[in-house]
Parts: C-alpha cells; structure tokens; sequence
C-alpha cells in the first residue's frame, strides 16, 4: 500500500479525513494524493435553470479554490510525498477516474444530517466501481492510529476475504489483529483458515468468537470495536447498484451510520 | 502474494504447471495449495448401462488422480516448499472457483487440448472475471518459471491497472521491468503514470512505445526471447469494436510463448 487518495473539499469531514491519511501516509511511508474536487452534481436543466448550474459551479470552484490555499500549506508542513489535484464534476466519477492505480481511496463514512456532500451514498457508489479498498473515517476522528488494533469482522464470505486481502499491508504493521466472529452457522470458509492465511502474511490474529445476545450483527460488531479497544473495523462491503433501494446489507448499513471506529471496506470483482 | 492455488489434475498441462507453481512458491516464500480436481465423466445416456459405465470412468479417474497425487506429493516432500493437498471433486471451474476465496495467485496452463475437458482459455477468462483473482498462465510445454525479467503491456485501462497492481510482489522480485505501451488509439492513463505507481513500491521499469496492432506487437515482444512472462489486463475492454471480445487477451492465450500473469 503506496499509493493513497484522500478527498479533499471544504467540508465537515475534512479534517478527519485528512489527518487520518496523513498519519498512514506516514506509517506505511507511502505517497499521498491529494483530490480537491469542486463537486457539480449532474442537474437536469432547463433554460431556466441553466444559469442557476453556472452559478453553483462558480461558487464550488470558489470555494474549492479557497480550500486548497488554506490546505496546501499543512501539506507541505505535514513533510509526506504528496500531490495535489483539482477536478470539477460528480463527486463518484471524478475519484474513480483518479483511483485508477490507487492502493487505498480515504473518504468519510458518514456526514449525517443530510450533510453535503453524501458521503454514505459516495461510499457505496467507489465500493462498486474502484479497484480497491475503502478507509471511511468518521468525522469525529482524531488521531488515527495505523498500527494500533485491528478488528477484521470475519463472515466466511467472499467480501470478507477479499477485504481481509486487501487489508494486509495494514494489517502487517498492527499491534494487534483480532478476527471476530458473530455467526458460525453456513459459514464458508471458517476462521482458522483465515487465520492460516494471514500466517502465511506474517500476521498473527486472535480469533475471538461472539455469541449474540438481544443485538443485531451489527450492533454486535460495533460494541466489540469499542469494547475491545480496536482503532479500525476491517469488513467486506457488498454496494448494490445505485438504482436499488437498500444501498448496503444490513450490518455494512450499520456500521457505516455507527461505527465508533473507522472502516476498512473491500468488496470482491 | 503468498498464498498460490495450483491445479492439480492429470493432463498434458500438469508437470507445467507444477513446476511454475514450484518456482513461484520458492520466489515468493509462499504457501502452495495444491488443489485436486476429478473431473467426473460427462453426461451419458440414462440408463442402468450408462450409470455403470459413469461409475466405472469416475473410477478410474481417481485412480489416474491418485497416482498423479503420489507423484507429486513425492516430489514436494523433497523440496523445501509449504505446502498442503485438497482433494476435491466436479467440474475444473467451479472447484477453482471455491478454491479460490483466499488465493493470491492461481496456477493454471494458457491452452491444452485434452479432450473431454473445457478448453482453458475459457476457465482462465471466466476465473480470472468470476474470482477476481490473478491468474498465472504458463505453456503447457514450459519446463519453469523465471522471475528475473517481466514485461507489462499496458494500456491504459482498469484491467490493465489492476494486473499492475496485482504483479507488485513479484515486479519486486524482478531484475529488470519493461513497460510497453502499444499506442494503437490512445490510452486512457500514459505508460508514465504506471511508472511513478511501481517507483513507490521500488519497482524501477522503463517505457517502451510503440505503433501497430495490440497483438502483433506484444507477442512479437514476448517471442524476442528477452523476458521471462508478461503481465498484461485479461479481458479488459478497450475500443469497443476490436476489444470486446477480448481479442488480444484471447490471442496471448493462444500463442504466448512466455507464462502470463493476468488480471481483470
């Protein structure tokens, strides 16, 4: 993992977003891309709106243009490898087209309060269409630790396994690696066999299994995080297509809405 | 890249295979998952003569696999490679398929013509868009599998970037990398940009351009006797026309004289 993109916009999360990557630039003594994004949502206009859209362009731009001089300074200070980049347009397209040889895309997992710009919606939409894995910080987020605990929330299924791949240059510099389990019944691969696999990386997890009491999977996963100290949830994500309802399972839904740590998310082509 | 599944199976693609499975564990310090496959007989008549006869064929192939398996056994038992055996039976590609949820790299041959068994090109596409997984494709006639000298064909596409991205532990390993970009339309990401990608996981390559047809080209290159395998996008849709069928990934797959390492 060498290459991060972090989106950078004037917005709630920001600061989470960026002192995350920053801090696993620096653990993984990797590059790090920098995406200033001026967002355009795609508007269906008429002669009436039409100079509405100009305008919001302009004020985004703006607005994008201000984020980078106040930005671009803590970069140069932060003293990592970096780039930066400006693009205007869907926020989705333009970071799929950037994420093209990216090893890890740092967003946010949430900005509730139908915080602009959707980061739940942008989440789903780059787990179907990048290449690779998700770190969707919460915006609370201070102090991110890469190489403090690591709870991998292992299901048997095929996005836990490519997430658990995807995951391990991360999870090689961790302190601590925990494989928890939840629910054991049709299971598809079982643990030790991810355990064996991480062995083969050099990583050596606890497997630790859950048995649920009045919880969801979900709720399960998250009191687990905090209860055992974890700094970063790694789980397979399963995004349905835009056009569909229900946006993630179940318990992706969840812990995006209330992870109390950040998620490191990976589906499987 | 450490966890290798290879496929275990007699047929005149096997001792290929086996060696570059071999070669590719000891390289890498990895695990070798050797996956045994009896492929049962094909749908006869149905009737009390056919069920035997089924019976009798799905015998003997796990006889045929059971001596294949002491062969082999008895050879990794000599080398120093980690390794375990699965025996499985179905169909070669839905017993890849499940084989390869925690695979880092498949083994498999690029062509053989054993009758009655799917033709290969055809698994290795429908693994390589199905697991999601990179798939080493070595000549049925390949007697090893070097590391020392790689040629990536690149053009620009998300199959191209992944097979890139997947390649890097074994780019790592290599002695000299060559970056060919055949510029026969216009390539979404420049040769460049895949450069600055490998520098910063070590990996030095250099650029070649050139015009002219995608697989002309790169399997003149990969015949010049100057690299060791070729990493390139498998199946990866470029000019709509041309490439939707895949046509170059198909061409490599059947005239390649160096082991392809493809991704989707």
């Amino acid at each position: 993992m060498k290459d991060l993109l972090v989106l950078m916009h004037h917005d709630h999360g920001q600061e989470a977003r960026l002192g995350a990557a920053l801090a696993l630039t620096r653990a993984l003594g990797a590059h790090l891309t920098c995406i200033d994004v001026a967002i355009v949502p795609e508007l269906v206009t008429d002669y009436v709106t039409s100079g509405g859209e100009a305008l919001l362009r302009d004020d985004e731009e703006r607005s994008e243009h201000e984020n980078r001089a106040r930005m671009l300074p803590r970069l140069i200070q932060a003293d990592v490898p970096y780039e930066w980049v400006d693009r205007t347009g869907d926020l989705a397209d333009c970071l799929v087209e950037a994420a093209g040889l990216t090893d890890l895309i740092i967003v946010n997992r949430d900005l509730s309060g139908g915080a602009f710009p959707d980061m739940y919606q942008l989440t789903g939409d780059l787990l179907m269409r990048a290449r690779c894995p998700l770190l969707a910080i919460s915006r609370d987020t201070k102090d991110f630790q890469p190489a403090g605990h690591a709870l991998v929330a292992w299901d048997g299924s095929p996005g836990a396994a490519a997430a658990l791949r995807a995951a391990m240059p991360m999870l090689r510099l961790a302190r601590h690696v925990t494989l928890l389990t939840v629910e054991m019944d049709r299971m598809k691969l079982m643990p030790e066999r991810a355990a064996s696999y991480c062995g083969r990386h050099g990583v050596q997890p606890v497997i630790r299994h859950h048995i649920l009491r009045r919880e969801s999977i979900g709720e399960a996963v998250a009191a687990r995080a905090s209860v055992l100290g974890a700094d970063y949830v790694v789980m397979g994500g399963y995004g349905h297509h835009p056009v569909r309802e229900a946006l993630f399972g179940g318990v992706t839904r969840h812990l995006l809405r209330n992870s109390p740590v950040p998620l490191l998310l990976a589906h499987p082509h | 890249m450490k966890n290798i599944l290879l496929l275990c199976h007699d047929d005149s693609g096997q001792e290929a295979r086996f060696q570059a499975g071999l070669d590719l564990a000891r390289a890498l310090q990895g695990h070798l998952t050797c996956l045994d496959v009896v492929v049962p007989p094909p749908a006869m008549v149905n009737d009390c003569f056919g069920a035997i006869v089924a019976g009798e064929m799905t015998a003997d192939a796990m006889t045929l696999e059971g001596q294949n398996r002491a062969r082999l056994t008895a050879r990794l038992a000599r080398d120093d490679v980690q390794w375990e055996w699965i025996d499985t039976r179905g169909n070669l590609e839905p017993a890849l398929a499940d084989a390869a949820a925690l695979a880092d790299v498949i083994v498999l041959n690029r062509e053989f013509d054993d009758y009655p068994l799917p033709d290969m090109a055809t698994i290795v596409g429908d693994l390589l868009v199905g697991s999601g997984k990179p798939v080493l494709a070595v000549p049925a006639q390949a007697t090893r599998f070097d590391i020392g000298r790689a040629l990536i064909a690149w053009d620009g596409s998300p199959a191209s970037a992944a097979a890139l991205r997947a390649a890097v532990p074994l780019l790592k390993l290599a002695e000299q990398v060559t970056l060919l970009e055949v510029t026969d339309g216009g390539v979404a990401a420049p040769a460049e940009d895949a450069a600055s990608y490998l520098s910063r996981h070590d990996v030095h390559a250099e650029v070649v351009r050139t015009a002219g047809d995608a697989s002309a080209t790169i399997i003149a290159h990969a015949s010049s006797g100057r690299f060791d395998y070729l990493v390139m996008g498998g199946f990866g849709h470029r000019r709509f026309v041309e490439r939707m069928f895949g046509g170059v990934t198909k061409s490599l797959l059947a005239h390649s004289p160096i082991p392809l390492f493809l991704a989707h």
